[in-house]
């Protein structure tokens, strides 16, 4: 066992710890702190697109939504797919069946088609689609009656603003 | 170089040169630059310090960081025995004081006492250095824009470098300088001998000197190890006439002053 370290110093027991040395070690944990959040975020954000991209791929599977070129593909993965699709699949239910879906990024702009049981179905459907998050002013452009397996179904098509942003 | 990361100087002075080794600002392990000036005229009588001093001042750069080391020629040291009756920093402080005028008079009121932190029941290092100095230190570290942030014994900077290389129960540790060594003696971690004294040849003087504090100190301690540094940091290897049963110890060879 040896004695121990000598702090023999004139000036800086004089001295103690400048305040600027605090303010410089706070700062460094701000600055800590802000790089935790933003890799946080960061994670939070790839592990949207992920799921946005499953998303996309199972809807595509089913043949819903189509395919596009590769560059537009990589555009289109930046948009919040993952919010609209869930808020497509939240407002569907068992009377609504979608066939197709367009999307105009440059115009914010998304396009449904499909077929209903009845125009009642279709009307709740543009209701429903009117109080989600990521589309607003929802519009029937058009309506059909058909036959589909001996069944009356009213074909539809319906435009909404995206809240892409 | 922004303010912010000033350059830090360490200069070491003792009568015969001043050593100057520049530090990185971010790293101060790192050595940007070492110098040597020799002081052929060292000073005696009242300011033995201030021949250094002046070869010092054209080679301080601006806007710097100054950390001094004082040879032991310009410093003083004696152990203060534990005092239960002191509660306070102030009250080890007035009785540093006290002990410094007792041994060296009215002359001790110029001096500037700092004290070593010790665990209780363990003597307090003091250690006292001429007011004068710290005044001109620091006029001279703002005349140059910079900062005079820090002044140490070399004494005390080469036994925290070194102190591990003392492995003994029993130890002494020797700061040897031309025409002077300083020695402090341990036991069970606590120092119980201290002597900071002229010589004419410090290697031949060692062995003399430590028998002399054991003597004094009236402790009995037939082994221990002894660990001599010089102030560029290289342990001694051979020493003539240590106490019986006692034996040099190497420290792992560390450059730079202490």
């Amino acid at each position: 066992m040896r004695p121990l370290s000598l702090q023999l110093d004139w000036i800086s027991r004089a001295q103690g710890r400048r305040g600027w040395q605090w303010l410089g070690a706070g700062l460094l944990c701000l600055g800590l702190a802000a790089g935790a959040y933003e890799i946080s975020s960061l994670l939070d954000t790839n592990a949207g697109i992920n799921g946005a991209e499953e998303s996309l791929h199972h809807l595509r599977s089913r043949g819903v939504v189509a395919g596009a070129g590769v560059g537009a593909e990589q555009e289109a993965l930046t948009l919040p797919w993952n919010r609209l699709l869930l808020d497509l699949e939240a407002a569907g239910g068992e009377d609504v069946a979608l066939s197709s879906l367009e999307t105009d990024a440059v115009k914010g702009s998304v396009r449904l088609m499909g077929e209903a049981k009845s125009l009642a179905d279709v009307l709740a459907y543009v209701a429903r689609l009117g109080v989600t998050t990521s589309l607003s002013g929802p519009q029937l452009l058009s309506q059909e009656s058909r036959q589909s397996d001996g069944q009356g179904v009213v074909a539809f098509a319906i435009e909404a603003r995206w809240n892409n942003r | 170089m922004s303010l912010l990361w000033r350059e830090r100087l360490v200069a070491t002075l003792t009568p015969e040169r001043v050593h100057l080794r520049r530090e990185s600002p971010f790293w101060r392990r790192a050595s940007v630059a070492d110098q040597n000036l020799a002081c052929p005229d060292g000073s005696e009588g009242a300011e033995p310090w201030r021949a250094s001093l002046n070869f010092l001042a054209p080679a301080l750069d601006k806007n710097v960081d100054l950390a001094v080391v004082l040879s032991s020629h310009f410093v003083r040291l004696q152990l203060l025995p534990w005092q239960a009756e002191l509660k306070t920093r102030a009250e080890w402080q007035a009785y540093g004081t006290f002990r410094f005028q007792e041994i060296y008079g009215s002359v001790a009121d110029a001096w500037d006492i700092v004290l070593s932190n010790e665990p209780p029941g363990r003597a307090v290092m003091a250690c006292a250095v001429d007011r004068a100095l710290l005044d001109a230190l620091k006029e001279l570290a703002g005349e140059r824009g910079g900062r005079l942030v820090s002044v140490q014994p070399a004494f005390a900077l080469a036994w925290n470098r070194h102190r591990k290389s003392l492995g003994a129960a029993a130890g002494a540790f020797v700061l040897a300088e031309p025409g002077r060594l300083c020695a402090g003696l341990c036991r069970d971690g606590a120092w119980f001998a201290l002597r900071n004294q002229s010589v004419t040849e410090p290697e031949a003087g060692i062995g003399g000197l430590l028998a002399q504090q054991l003597m004094l100190a009236d402790m009995p301690l037939p082994v221990g190890e002894v660990l001599v540094v010089g102030l560029d940091g290289a342990a001694l290897k051979a020493a003539a006439g240590l106490p019986a049963g006692w034996r040099l110890c190497g420290a792992p060879a560390k450059g730079g002053t202490p």
